[in-house]
């Protein structure tokens, strides 16, 4: 049996030790990472860790946030996957300015993201308007209007994430489906889909990371009031205002609960091969 | 305290200047006051015609969050006239309570005098009933670390002159 | 062929005119159980052929396959009812063995219980039913390959259409995969296209051979009709024969006939060249050389001749066959 150690030695040994001039820009970039983080670790006032947690506002944060990712991500797969396989198998007019626009709300600033919001779906939104004149149903101060404010920054990750996955994966397998009588539903199905899956899982991650630490889009568009729009995010500014002892304690909860999610994730999922 | 080094410091209400105070800033005095109203957009979507008017159902008002010093006049003013119904969203400063007003995404906001008048007649105004018993005062102090105490005083003096009482009365802000 | 078999065929069987601009104006005519060999070199759209056939690509002119046309109104890929084995095999890596070979079956509306059972059938008949659980890329290459073309015959398709099917496997492997496909392709009812590389292929499983020729059909008969007069060169230097053309007949005569010498060559040999040597390299007994006179001809020569005459890349030298060795047939196909 060989153990890992072993099994660096003999890379070593038969490649040579890295050279400096990667370790050392790469020491540079681990240090900018991990720094900051241990340092929020060491800040932590971990006294007041519990009974954060037990506080009603923290615990209504904490079930926004729950909330408004997990819902983000299923809104993701049941959407975002149809809209990634047709920007990647199909060729329709103004496709690459769909995409385009796509990867937009990666680029913009979530306040923008926001109010872009505001003006598509706030009351007097271009489509918010039509919804009240016909329902009378607003969005926004809803736990409604903070999923779609999620889901409107954290799509582009995902769609990005999957097309790349179903280009990757190639038309080949969708072609061989095609003469062994499959139409494109149960293509899509057992070949386009399974094929897709490591993109699909890739997708989900970032989509759901993004969710949680989403707070520009959601407070400019949501609102912020506890138990309904207020996410962790948002009460951590708000606390950091008044009190940043407390607000570095809050931050450890989110990253605590993120971590703990990440590695629960990655033991059933993201094993790198 | 962290922070940036600075000749002068005034701020938003006196608790923090109470907690500047041991550290830098010595001889504070009030140099303005503001009081709170209410603003609702300019066509006035819901009709409040009073400050009552907020309490029906169906107003989304907004005010800003509690541990924000605006956020406290609005709560304590809330709490002075009896208000049961709770805003539609606390934001984090009384600007991003101007813009929900002014974009018409809200029905009406707790905003200062201030940020009513510099609205101009893009809001409307409504008077808060016992607003006069929650004065927001601001002081002003220059700071032992400066590194031009002359410059420092010479500015604290002009804001507490004539001149600038007048330039302040402007814009909205009340008397010390 | 029989004038009997054609107008079966134009029936029951297959009727083309693939016409894909550019690259391929063919007709093409084939009976129920007929297996075809498509040879020709590379470029000359053998598989462009197969990918029309299958609708993958998109063509003018006219297809009808058991009595239905595919082409008038067009007929989709998936409804088409072809099998396709293709050279890189194209089994899906996240199924096993035997959902690759139940995949048609149940595109096709078959239960899961029924196209489990039948494909599991197929997988036994080539003899890897104990693989019916592995992932592709725990297959070998032959064994990959075996499962393509169960994957392939298990909707029983009107048309199986296969890309090269030995093409990169081993010369064992491909010799024992010839042998059982050739088992499968005798108890096929349907029409079999076979586009290969190897003369082998076509002279062992086909019962017809068409050769195409940049985009064009340049010779269409059993596979000893082709081998013996091929009329092309591509043909000819498949089946080892060199071929010469000549107004309106072919000339034909195999590289054991050729003789090898440095001076001019006396007597009553008819033909004869001068040329430089290209290559020689073993072929059987003999060493075959290959060489530019004022076309490419082929000699086989003893490997004594060979060191005696000094047959090396470059050396001038004659070549000449007599006319009993030369065998004349018309241009004209027919």
């Amino acid at each position: 049996m060989t153990t890992r150690a072993d099994a660096r030695r003999a890379r070593a040994s038969t490649l040579g030790r890295p050279p400096l001039v990667l370790v050392v820009p790469g020491g540079i970039a681990a240090a900018l990472l991990v720094l900051p983080l241990v340092s929020l670790v060491l800040d932590t006032p971990w006294g007041g860790f519990l009974d954060q947690l037990r506080t009603q506002a923290v615990r209504d944060a904490l079930r926004i946030t729950a909330l408004a990712s997990a819902v983000t991500v299923v809104a993701c797969l049941l959407l975002g996957t149809p809209l990634a396989w047709l920007l990647a198998r199909v060729d329709f007019r103004g496709r690459a300015l769909l995409r385009a626009a796509v990867a937009v709300p990666l680029v913009l600033p979530p306040v923008v993201a926001g109010v872009a919001l505001v003006s598509a779906l706030g009351r007097n939104g271009l489509l918010g308007s039509v919804l009240r004149d016909t329902t009378g149903v607003t969005l926004p101060y809803t736990t409604t209007a903070v999923v779609i404010a999620h889901t409107f920054v954290s799509m582009p990750f995902y769609v990005l994430s999957v097309e790349g996955a179903l280009r990757a994966s190639g038309e080949r397998y969708d072609v061989v489906a095609a003469t062994l009588g499959a139409d494109r539903w149960t293509t899509f199905r057992r070949v386009t889909l399974p094929l897709a899956m490591p993109g699909v899982l890739a997708g989900s991650v970032l989509a759901w990371a993004r969710s949680l630490g989403e707070f520009g889009a959601t407070i400019t568009f949501a609102g912020n009031y506890p138990g309904t729009t207020q996410t962790m995010p948002s009460l951590i500014y708000q606390t950091l205002q008044a009190d940043p002892e407390v607000a570095r304690t809050l931050s450890m909860i989110l990253l605590v609960a993120s971590v703990a999610i990440l590695a629960a994730l990655r033991n059933r999922w993201l094993t790198a091969p | 305290m962290d922070g940036a080094p600075a000749d002068v410091l005034a701020t938003a209400d006196t608790a923090t200047m109470d907690s500047a105070k041991s550290a830098q800033a010595q001889g504070a005095q009030d140099f303005a006051t503001n009081t709170m109203v209410l603003v609702t957009p300019k066509d006035n979507p819901a009709g409040i015609k009073t400050f009552a008017d907020i309490d029906r159902s169906g107003v989304a008002y907004v005010a800003c969050v509690d541990t924000a010093p605006c956020g406290k006049v609005a709560a304590a003013l809330m709490s002075d006239n009896k208000v049961s119904s709770r805003p539609a969203s606390l934001e984090v400063d009384v600007k991003s309570v101007l813009a929900k007003v002014t974009s018409d995404e809200a029905d009406a906001g707790f905003v200062y005098t201030t940020d009513a008048v510099a609205a101009g007649d893009q809001v409307d105004t409504v008077e808060i009933p016992h607003a006069a018993d929650e004065i927001t005062t601001y002081p002003i102090a220059p700071l032992t670390q400066s590194e031009n105490p002359d410059l420092a005083r010479q500015f604290v003096d002009l804001v507490l002159s004539d001149q600038g009482q007048q330039v302040l009365r402007d814009a909205g802000f009340g008397k010390p | 062929m029989a004038d009997g078999a054609v107008s079966t065929a134009s029936t029951a069987g297959l009727t083309a005119h693939i016409l894909v601009p550019d690259r391929l104006d063919a007709h093409l005519v084939a009976a129920p159980g007929e297996v075809m060999a498509v040879i020709g070199p590379n470029g000359a759209g053998k598989t462009t052929l197969l990918r029309a056939l299958a609708g993958l690509v998109p063509m003018a002119g006219s297809l009808t396959v058991a009595g239905r046309s595919w082409t008038d109104p067009p007929v989709l890929v998936r409804d088409r009812n072809v099998g396709l084995v293709f050279q890189d095999q194209s089994l899906f890596p996240h199924l096993s063995a035997l959902d690759n070979v139940a995949f048609g079956l149940r595109a096709r509306g078959v239960p899961r219980a029924g196209a489990e059972a039948t494909a599991r059938s197929w997988l036994a008949r080539f003899g890897i039913a104990e693989l019916a659980a592995r992932r592709p890329r725990e297959l070998s290459g032959g064994q990959a390959q075996r499962v393509a073309i169960a994957r392939a015959l298990a909707p029983d398709p009107a048309l199986l259409l296969l890309d090269e099917p030995f093409g990169g496997l081993d010369v064992g492997v491909a010799t024992t995969l010839r042998v059982e496909l050739a088992r499968h392709l005798a108890s096929y009812a349907g029409i079999a296209l076979l586009v290969t590389h190897d003369a082998l292929d076509a002279l062992t499983l086909a019962d017809r051979v068409l050769v195409l020729d940049e985009g064009r059909v340049a010779q269409t008969g059993s596979p000893q009709e082709v081998a013996a007069r091929p009329r092309t060169d591509h043909v000819a230097r498949l089946v080892g024969l060199n071929v010469i053309r000549e107004d309106d007949v072919f000339r034909s005569f195999s590289p054991s006939a050729v003789t090898v010498s440095l001076g001019q060559p006396e007597g009553s040999a008819r033909h004869r060249w001068r040329g430089t040597v290209v290559s020689a390299a073993p072929h059987g007994d003999a060493v075959r050389i290959l060489v530019a006179a004022d076309r490419e001809l082929i000699a086989d020569v003893t490997p004594a001749a060979t060191a005696e005459l000094g047959l090396v890349p470059g050396r001038e030298v004659w070549l000449s066959v007599k006319e009993t060795a030369v065998r004349t047939y018309a241009r004209a196909p027919g």
